[in-house]
C-alpha cells in the first residue's frame, strides 16, 4: 500500500505550514569554520590560533574573524566582532586599518567597503545577534534573501556591537560561568600550581601551559577552559598580606580609555589630587595612559582641580614584585617585548637594578627616570 | 538699574518664548494620535510630548493595525536597529512621517526629506523635516537651506549619526533634565511607589507618574524630568544601553563642554 495515500491534503498543507513557521521563527545555525586551504592568521606563531581578546579558536570561527592592525605594528585576531567590540577601547587610540574575513569567500576584507548582514536568523557563536560581513553586496542580498535581516555598514555595525556586549554577556552568563566551573575543576586536577602574575595576557597564560606543561593531557578545549577560569576568575582575587597593592574598586574605569582598571592588576597607576576639601583618585590600567592624564587632564574631561600643584601622590605597580610603589622614584622601561592591556608600556620598576635585567631580558631599548618622560614620548609608544 | 531688570526680564521672557515656540512644536489638537493607552500622547522611547516635536515626528504602522509615534527618526531608528523593534521588520506595515506643510501623517518612503536645514532638529544634530510634495520641500530648502533627499538617504544618515546624536541626548538630559528631576524626586515623590511600577516604556512610566500622582501634581516638563532621572539614572537603564560605548560618552563630554560654555556666556 502507498504510504503517501495515508496523509490526506490537509495534513501535508499543514506539515509544510509547519516548516515554514519554523524557518521563520527560529534562529538557523551556520557554521564559522575555515574551509580554504589557508586561513590568514596574524599573530606570532605561538598564539595565532587564538582570538586576541577571549582566547577562543579561530580556525573554528574564522568566517567572522576579525583582523586589525595597529599602529604601534602589533597585530590583533579576533574570533567575532564582539571580541573585537570588546576590546576596542583599548586598541582605538592606535588603530591603523581593520579586515574582516567574507562570511561566503573568506576572503580577507576591507571593513569600510564591505556589506554586513545584521538582525537576520542567522545565529553565530558568541553573539545572540550575527554580523555577517560580504565584501560583494550580491552576496549579502543572497544571504538577506534566505535570512531576511538588514544590510548596513561597518560603522553602524561596530556600533551595534559595542551596545551588544553587555546584552550579550548577559544572555552567556550561564554557558560562562558553567566553563569556569569546569575550567576550575580540569585546574584542581590535572594543573601544577600557576603563578598568575608571571603571564601579562591570556594567550600568553594559554601558550606558556602548553610550553610548560603546566597541565597533563592537554587539549584545546581543556586549555581554554582552564586558561579562561584562570585569567577571568582566579587572577584578579589574588591577594597578599606581604605588600600594598595599587587599591581600585571594581567601578572604576581609566579616564584615558574608558575600561574597568581592575580587570588589569599589574598595570594598576593612580594619580590624587588634593583640593581644599577632598582628595581625587584617578585610576588608569597601565603608566601610559596615566601620563597621558599626568601632562595634560583637560583632555579627558573637565577636572578643574586636576592641576600639578594638586597632585597628593602618584602610585604604580612594580612590575616583578606586583605592589605598590612611588612613581615619582620608580624606574621605567619602554621597548620591550611585554603589552600591557594598551600595547606598548612604560614598566615601572623600584629599582635601577630590576629595571636594568627587565630591559636585558625582554629587549627593552631604555631605562628612564619619572622626571624624564616627556609627553611627545608617551604618544611614541603608540606609533 | 531699572533698565538692567527689564533687560533680563526681556531675555527671559525671549528665551521662554523661543522655547515654548520650537519650530517642531504643534497645538495638541493639530497633532494626530493613533496610539492608545494612557500614555498615548508620549513618545514610547523617549517619553518626550508628541505635540511638542510633531513636525518631527515619525510612526510605524503594524500589519496588526496598532500604532506607535515616535518624536523623531532618532528614536525609531533606536528602536528598529537596536532595542524593541530589532530584527521585527515583518511585524511592520507601514512607516509614517509628518508632513511639515499640512501636519497630517504621510508615506515616509514617498516623502522629500529636507536635511540638515538650519531649523533645528529633534534629537539630532542634523535636522530632517519632510514633505509630501517636492515643491513644498524645494521652497523650505530655498529658505532654510540644507539638502533633499528620500526615506532611505535620510535613515542612512540618522544612523552614522547616531553615536553623536545619543551624546548630544545624554549631554542634554545630564546637564539639565537629570538635575531637574532629581529635585523633584528628592522633594515631591513616593519612592516606594515610584519602585513598584512595572513600565516597559518611558512612555508609559511617565503616564504611570501622571496618573497615579506618585510626585504630586506636575507640569509636562517637571514630569519629563522626573522620569528622565527615575529611568536612566535611578533605574540605570541609560547605562545599560550604552555604558560601554565611548564614543557616545565623548561626544556627550564635548557637548556638555558647549552647553556649560553657553551658560557661561
Amino acid at each position: 500500500m502507498n504510504i503517501y495515500k495515508l496523509i490526506n491534503k490537509k495534513e501535508i498543507l499543514f506539515i509544510s505550514l509547519f516548516f515554514i513557521l519554523n524557518l521563520n521563527s527560529f534562529a538557523i545555525t551556520l557554521s564559522q569554520k575555515a574551509t580554504i586551504k589557508n586561513p590568514t592568521l596574524v599573530q606570532n606563531q605561538d598564539i595565532k590560533n587564538w582570538c586576541s581578546f577571549s582566547g577562543e579558536n579561530l580556525l573554528t570561527t574564522y568566517k567572522t574573524n576579525y583582523i586589525v592592525f595597529l599602529t604601534d605594528g602589533i597585530k590583533k585576531q579576533y574570533a567575532s566582532l564582539r571580541f573585537l567590540a570588546a576590546d576596542y577601547d583599548a586598541i582605538k587610540a592606535r588603530i591603523k586599518e581593520i579586515k574582516a574575513i567574507d562570511f561566503e569567500t573568506q576572503k580577507v576584507i576591507d571593513v569600510k567597503n564591505a556589506f554586513y548582514l545584521v538582525n537576520s536568523k542567522v545565529k553565530t557563536k558568541y553573539t545572540k545577534y550575527s554580523k555577517l560581513a560580504f565584501e560583494k553586496k550580491e552576496d549579502a542580498i543572497k544571504f538577506q534573501k534566505k535570512y531576511k535581516g538588514d544590510i548596513r555598514e561597518f560603522e553602524f555595525v561596530l556600533y551595534m556591537a559595542t551596545k551588544d556586549i553587555e546584552q550579550d554577556s548577559k544572555f552567556f552568563l550561564k554557558r560562562d560561568n558553567k566553563d569556569y566551573k569546569k575550567g576550575e575543576k580540569i585546574y584542581s586536577k590535572i594543573c601544577q600550581d600557576i603563578k598568575l602574575e608571571n603571564y601579562y595576557s591570556l594567550n600568553n597564560l594559554k601558550s606558556n601551559i602548553l610550553k610548560k606543561s603546566l597541565c597533563k593531557n592537554m587539549n584545546e578545549k581543556r586549555l581554554q577552559l582552564v586558561s579562561k577560569y584562570l585569567w577571568d576568575k582566579k587572577r584578579l582575587n589574588i591577594s597578599s598580606k606581604e605588600h600594598q597593592f595599587v587599591e581600585v574598586s571594581k567601578d572604576e574605569k581609566c579616564p584615558v580609555c574608558g575600561m574597568f582598571v581592575y580587570k588589569y592588576p599589574r598595570w594598576a597607576a593612580q594619580i590624587f589630587y588634593k583640593d581644599e576639601n577632598k582628595t581625587h583618585k584617578f585610576s588608569f590600567d597601565g603608566v601610559k595612559d596615566m601620563m597621558k592624564f599626568y601632562f595634560n587632564p583637560s583632555q579627558w574631561g573637565s577636572y578643574k582641580y586636576a592641576i600639578k600643584e594638586n597632585i597628593s601622590q602618584i602610585a604604580v605597580t612594580d612590575y616583578y614584585a606586583q605592589k605598590k610603589i612611588d612613581a615619582t622614584k620608580a624606574y621605567y622601561v619602554i621597548g620591550s617585548d611585554i603589552y600591557g592591556p594598551m600595547g606598548h608600556e612604560l614598566i615601572p620598576f623600584e629599582s635601577f637594578e630590576d629595571a636594568k635585567t627587565f630591559k636585558k631580558d625582554h629587549y627593552g631599548t631604555k631605562v628612564m627616570k619619572f622626571n624624564e618622560i616627556k609627553e611627545d614620548g608617551v604618544y611614541k609608544l603608540d606609533n | 538699574m531699572i533698565k538692567r531688570v527689564l533687560l533680563t526680564l526681556l531675555l527671559i521672557a525671549s528665551f521662554s518664548e523661543a522655547k515654548m515656540n520650537m519650530f517642531q512644536s504643534v497645538a495638541p489638537s493639530e497633532a494626530t494620535i493613533l496610539q492608545k493607552g494612557d500614555d498615548k500622547m508620549y513618545c514610547p522611547n523617549c517619553g518626550m510630548y508628541l505635540p511638542k516635536f510633531w513636525k518631527t515626528s515619525h510612526a510605524v504602522e503594524f500589519k496588526n493595525g496598532i500604532y506607535r509615534q515616535f518624536c523623531s527618526m532618532y528614536c525609531l531608528v533606536e528602536q528598529l536597529e537596536l532595542t524593541e523593534l530589532r530584527g521585527k521588520k515583518d511585524t511592520i506595515k507601514k512607516f509614517l512621517v509628518t508632513d511639515v506643510k499640512s501636519l497630517d501623517y504621510i508615506d515616509a518612503k514617498k516623502a522629500f526629506y529636507v536635511v540638515a536645514s538650519n531649523k533645528k532638529g529633534t534629537m539630532t544634530v542634523t535636522s530632517k523635516y519632510a514633505f509630501k510634495n517636492e515643491s513644498d520641500a524645494k521652497q523650505f530648502k530655498a529658505k532654510n537651506g540644507g539638502e533633499i533627499m528620500n526615506f532611505d538617504g535620510a535613515y542612512k544618515i540618522a544612523m552614522t549619526d547616531f553615536a553623536r546624536d545619543t551624546g548630544l541626548v545624554f549631554a542634554k538630559r545630564s546637564s539639565k533634565m537629570y538635575k531637574k528631576g532629581k529635585m523633584i524626586y528628592n522633594n515631591k515623590c513616593d519612592k516606594t511607589k515610584l519602585s513598584s511600577f512595572d513600565a516597559h516604556t518611558m512612555g508609559s512610566m511617565k503616564a504611570l507618574i501622571r496618573d497615579t500622582k506618585a510626585c504630586g501634581e506636575l507640569n509636562n516638563g517637571q514630569l519629563q524630568a522626573v522620569m528622565l532621572y527615575f529611568w536612566d539614572v535611578r533605574l540605570n537603564k541609560f547605562d545599560e544601553l550604552y555604558g560601554e560605548n565611548q564614543d557616545v560618552k565623548q561626544h556627550a563630554q564635548k557637548f556638555q563642554k558647549k552647553f556649560e560654555n553657553m551658560n557661561n556666556n
